[in-house]
């Protein structure tokens, strides 16, 4: 048996232990995917839709108060009026267009934030659950030292596994993500604000997350196998 | 006579601590014989795992040179010395140690260099468990965890075999049957065993007994 056989062994044999480990990955994916979209989404809703004259509402609101028989102006006053009967405020609706594109930018800044810190979560889940995996298997990786495989076969064997483990949390993942983001802007129109997917995104999340699961591996496993295999064996 | 497989020359190893230099084996001279059975006894501390990892070439002295099959392991890259140990050294350990997940063949044929599944079997059978080729560790005695790590060292065929604490968990009537399994492969191979064990009198199987305290070898006998 090749050391390369027991990794396909080893991902038939131990389902619940990878099933969990593609798991936690595909989780970390789909809330990186779902918040990446999102601000995505608002940035190009602001390019797009942001007229020159900053009066955002007015633009915003031509095509879709039509069918409530509104005009734009007329809308613009009732949330005029609401911003004003609801906080106390004295806006007239200039300054209520500005107030609300402000929000607006705000949110963006704070789905960025809020997108860089999923995607930090993201790797820092990426890294433990390969890690667990790999610490589950110390003994596994002293045993093979101690039969003489070289460092080089031990790291290459779990790096293939780590990035198969990666490459199908990721796809299954993005597949999830990209079912609730087709939900989002399809059933659920709370908001005229889009979520956009744009397909250069999936694909990279999924080869990156495959890349980024190898790496791991590859510094777990240079990690044990500095240990000491026979104390390794002995007492765990 | 033959040249011995294994040779240990004035072998001096001590780790570098902080505050002082801690000598685990002192002057330590020994050789083994093609196709004897050896074993060298000492309690815990004596520096057991410290010989251990020199003769499987995991570890190098500090001084002094070991020779396997005649040749010098110093000049050794640890890469080198992996690939020489998957090829010419078996290692048994305590429990068996083996992969959870690999019934008993697939074990023995993990680290096999030329993939023989024949070869394999046919070692099952001078073992006499080869009707478990198909089971898991989980459902193996320990006797036969064991001797699927007895058929593993020996499946490439190694100049050496090394077994550190191989009766660990075995009571007495297996621990005898172990040591005559040793006794019956040592035509196959060359057998080291490291062990702890004082009250078992190994004697009569054995072609050379050693003593380790504190880091120092003694020889016991002589045949």
């Amino acid at each position: 048996m090749g050391i390369y056989r027991l990794s396909y062994k080893n991902l038939r044999r131990n389902k619940w232990r990878n099933f969990s480990t593609i798991i936690r990955i595909a989780f970390g994916v789909i809330i990186l995917l779902l918040l990446l979209s999102s601000g995505i989404g608002m940035k190009t809703f602001l390019k797009e839709d942001q007229p020159i004259d900053n009066n955002l509402i007015s633009n915003q609101t031509t095509n879709k108060t039509s069918n409530l028989n509104l005009t734009s102006e007329e809308l613009l006053n009732n949330v005029t009026n609401f911003f004003n009967t609801t906080f106390g405020l004295n806006f007239n609706n200039s300054q209520a267009t500005g107030f609300i594109n402000q929000i607006l930018t705000n949110l963006i800044y704070l789905v960025d934030i809020l997108a860089s810190l999923v995607f930090l979560v993201g790797i820092f889940g990426i890294t433990y659950a390969m890690d667990m995996n790999l610490l589950e298997r110390r003994r596994e990786i002293a045993l093979l030292k101690l039969m003489g495989f070289t460092t080089f076969q031990v790291a290459a064997t779990h790096l293939l596994e780590a990035a198969l483990l990666g490459f199908l949390g990721a796809v299954v993942g993005t597949i999830l993500g990209s079912l609730a983001i087709f939900a989002a802007t399809n059933f659920v129109k709370i908001i005229s604000i889009s979520v956009i997917l744009p397909w250069l995104l999936p694909v990279l999340v999924i080869i990156l997350t495959a890349i980024l699961s190898a790496l791991i591996a590859l510094f777990s496993v240079w990690f044990h196998t500095k240990n000491d295999p026979n104390e390794v064996l002995r007492h765990g | 006579m033959d040249r011995p497989v294994l040779e240990f020359k004035e072998v001096h190893k001590e780790y570098d601590d902080a505050e002082m230099k801690l000598i685990a084996l002192s002057e330590v001279n020994f050789n083994v014989q093609k196709n004897s059975l050896n074993m060298i006894t000492g309690p815990a501390g004596s520096g057991k795992t410290t010989l251990f990892h020199l003769i499987i070439l995991m570890d190098l002295p500090s001084t002094g040179d070991i020779f396997l099959n005649n040749e010098s392991v110093l000049e050794l890259s640890l890469s080198k010395r992996s690939v020489l140990r998957r090829e010419k050294i078996g290692t048994m350990l305590r429990w068996g140690n083996l992969m959870p997940y690999l019934t008993a063949l697939e074990n023995i044929m993990l680290p096999m260099i030329n993939k023989n599944e024949q070869k394999a079997i046919q070692i099952m059978e001078l073992l006499e468990f080869s009707k478990k080729k198909d089971m898991l560790p989980k459902d193996l005695t320990h006797f036969d965890k064991q001797k699927t790590a007895m058929a593993r060292a020996l499946v490439n065929e190694p100049s050496l075999i090394v077994a550190d604490e191989p009766f660990g968990d075995l009571n007495n009537e297996k621990t005898i049957k172990l040591m005559e399994l040793f006794h019956k492969i040592k035509n196959e191979t060359t057998i080291l065993i490291l062990s702890d064990d004082n009250d078992t009198n190994f004697d009569k199987y054995l072609d050379s007994s050693f003593i380790l305290e504190n880091g120092k070898l003694i020889k016991i006998n002589k045949n």
